[in-house]
């Protein structure tokens, strides 16, 4: 994945930083170049397709003065939506896979990927708060504006963070990504309190729109590389897309699933279908075209904003894959991302909290000093 | 005080409102900025041009508003850039500084004045105009007409883009959208939920004859809005165990 990086500019406040050293290992002295200032800085306003596209291959070493770490946007929204406790560690942004449908694409205004260098001001950051709250299940995440892994083979991000958590074994440290990048991580397992989760889609779907990711294969054997080797594992069926022949593509999915793990293998399934912010449609028409999915796909205002397939869709769709997964064994544990309290009682005909295999993932938690 | 044939109307943009006879007109340094129309001896007040200095403030107080069309048209114009940057005026206009923006406006000025028109009449915003961004010139010039030949509101008719803009680029023959209702391009563009809107709208469901109800769609929602009247506690009663039968009947259908 690093290998697509065209350009490695490093901030000359961070040539020290563990990650520019090894930047300088990985990559040829060509491609590196040390700056005083973030490249593109002048562009202070939206990205146009090209420019979102140039900011993928092209990454910024540096660090980041603000807060690392931050609520969930799903639990700040708890009036609408249903969500779990998640919180957010921002070590970067941008992300080099290409999905049709990343909402980043109207979320980011960087012109450029970034890597924060100061981890360990992170971790201090986490640290304090962790001491605080020790004995609290929080859970933290660090894929939110970057997929946690992609660029792990680079920064090594995982390992510290790994160790960290183990320090705190009611804490929960999840991984998100769909790469299959494990190998730098695996020898210090067994870590149970980290998760390493995968955005699973079916194959057809992954081809289609989740350019530059990797295979649905890869990902289910490196799922199985991280049980093995002691860590908890996860996995996000989020988007699903409809399409013509979902229900068999998707029904294929679950049965891999269900019979390359057990549910006791697999520490929680969330399913999520299509969404986006209106304003990321133009970006996404220009960028992919009507070949995509997402961009045939009948899209409506919901609440909340985001625009999501018609109500009774979205159920269809909730419906059979839970259907699929509980018809091979009752104990998988599956719940709903993003949405409305109505689509949870019309899939499940109950809310998160009256699921018993859920209510852990739902039980509200103090807020902690985060900004929100 | 000079006279109006003492400037050069090299900034002429067409404004929508002329300039009171009765006033003179006001030109930055030798460019006139307003009373284009005016006659050659109209008097004209001389505002100085100072080099390197945002003169959006002066446009501002001649004209508070301008549409994007006047906008688009002001941008093009042969002096524009010897007095004007477009950043300060599109700021001094609450545009967004977005590279669409600037799209949209070096676009509008190749468009039909009429477009320009309606443009102006329906106060566009340059978001409006994206999915039109999206299209080769050949299907523009076809989007155009159409949003032309439909007397929309404005809201209509930023839908009516969306959809031609949606359907032309999912391979849809211009033929075959051409003087369509908006309903039409709608069911062509969402053709999946119109059929499941339909087939439950065909549901025959047991509502008394006193309780209105419609099907309809709401955002990414469809169902009954239902209205009745009742005048005593026992009609009410009625009323609520009919919402019960039809509530059962739909769920045994659905
Ligand atoms: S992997 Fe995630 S972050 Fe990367 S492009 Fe896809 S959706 Fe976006």
């Amino acid at each position: 994945m690093i290998e697509r990086l065209e350009k490695i500019f490093i901030d000359e406040k961070s040539l020290d930083s563990e990650v520019a050293q090894r930047a300088f290992q990985l990559f040829p002295r060509q491609k590196i170049e040390v700056v005083k200032e973030e490249p593109w800085s002048d562009i202070k306003r939206s990205l146009t397709a090209e420019e979102f596209e140039r900011s993928k291959k092209n990454i910024f070493l540096t660090t980041f003065n603000g807060q690392f770490f931050k609520r969930c946007p799903g639990s700040t929204q708890k009036k609408v939506l249903n969500c779990c406790n998640y919180h957010i560690l921002n070590l970067g942004s941008q992300c080099p896979m290409n999905c049709s449908y990343c909402y980043l694409q109207s979320y980011l205004n960087s012109p450029i990927s970034k890597i924060y260098t100061n981890i360990d001001q992170a971790l201090s950051e986490l640290k304090e708060m962790a001491d605080a709250n020790s004995h609290l299940p929080f859970r933290v995440g660090t894929g939110e504006i970057i997929d946690s892994l992609a660029l792990d083979p680079l920064t090594l991000y995982s390992r510290k963070l790994i160790e960290f958590f183990k320090q705190y074994p009611k804490w929960t440290l999840e991984f998100k990504t769909k790469s299959n990048l494990v190998d730098q991580f695996l020898d210090l397992g067994p870590a149970t309190n980290t998760i390493v989760s995968w955005s699973l889609n079916a194959d057809y779907v992954i081809q289609k729109e989740e350019h530059l990711t990797a295979s649905l294969s890869d990902r289910l054997q490196a799922a199985q590389k991280c049980l093995s080797s002691g860590f908890s594992v996860a996995f996000h069926l989020d988007p699903l897309i409809y399409h013509e022949g979902w229900k068999e593509n998707y029904a294929d999915l679950v049965d891999r699933i269900t019979t390359q793990f057990t549910p006791s293998q697999v520490n929680v399934i969330s399913l999520g279908t299509l969404r986006f912010q209106p304003e990321q449609r133009f970006m996404m028409k220009k960028r992919f075209g009507f070949d995509s999915l997402v961009n045939q796909a009948e899209m409506f205002p919901s609440e909340g904003a985001k625009l999501r397939y018609d109500a009774s869709l979205r159920n269809e769709m909730f419906k059979f894959v839970y259907s699929r997964f509980k018809s091979h064994s009752e104990s998988w544990r599956i719940f709903l991302c993003m949405e409305t309290p109505e689509t949870w009682i019309s899939t499940f005909e109950s809310q998160p909290m009256n699921k018993p295999e859920l209510k852990e993932l739902f039980r509200p938690l103090p807020t902690i000093s985060v900004s929100e | 005080m000079k006279l109006k044939s003492n400037f050069s109307l090299g900034l002429d943009f067409k404004p929508l409102q002329s300039w009171p006879e009765t006033v003179p007109a006001v030109a930055l340094g030798s460019y006139l900025l307003c009373g284009f129309s005016l006659p050659e001896d109209h008097p004209v007040y001389e505002h100085p041009l100072q080099n390197s200095f945002d003169h959006s403030n002066v446009l501002k107080s001649l004209y508070p508003q301008l549409t994007l069309s006047e906008i688009a048209r002001l941008f093009q114009t042969p002096d524009f850039s010897k007095v004007f940057t477009p950043e300060p005026i599109e700021k001094a206009y609450g545009f967004h500084l977005t590279p669409e923006t600037q799209e949209v406006l070096s676009y509008l000025p190749q468009t039909p004045e009429s477009f320009q028109t309606l443009l102006s009449q329906k106060k566009w915003s340059p978001q409006d105009l994206h999915p039109l961004l999206l299209l080769p010139l050949s299907s523009r010039a076809f989007v155009i007409e159409e949003l032309l030949s439909h007397a929309d509101s404005k809201q209509e008719s930023v839908k009516r883009l969306e959809l031609l803009s949606d359907l032309l680029m999912m391979k849809h023959s211009p033929e075959s959208l051409s003087g369509m209702k908006l309903e039409i391009l709608h069911q062509k563009r969402y053709p999946l939920t119109t059929d499941r809107d339909s087939a439950q709208k065909k549901q025959d469901l047991p509502w008394l004859s006193q309780i209105k109800n419609q099907f309809k769609r709401r955002g990414d929602k469809a169902g009954y809005e239902v209205q009745f009247f009742a005048g005593t506690p026992a009609e009410l009663n009625k009323m609520a165990q009919n919402l019960t039968r039809v509530a059962e009947a739909w769920n045994s259908k659905s």
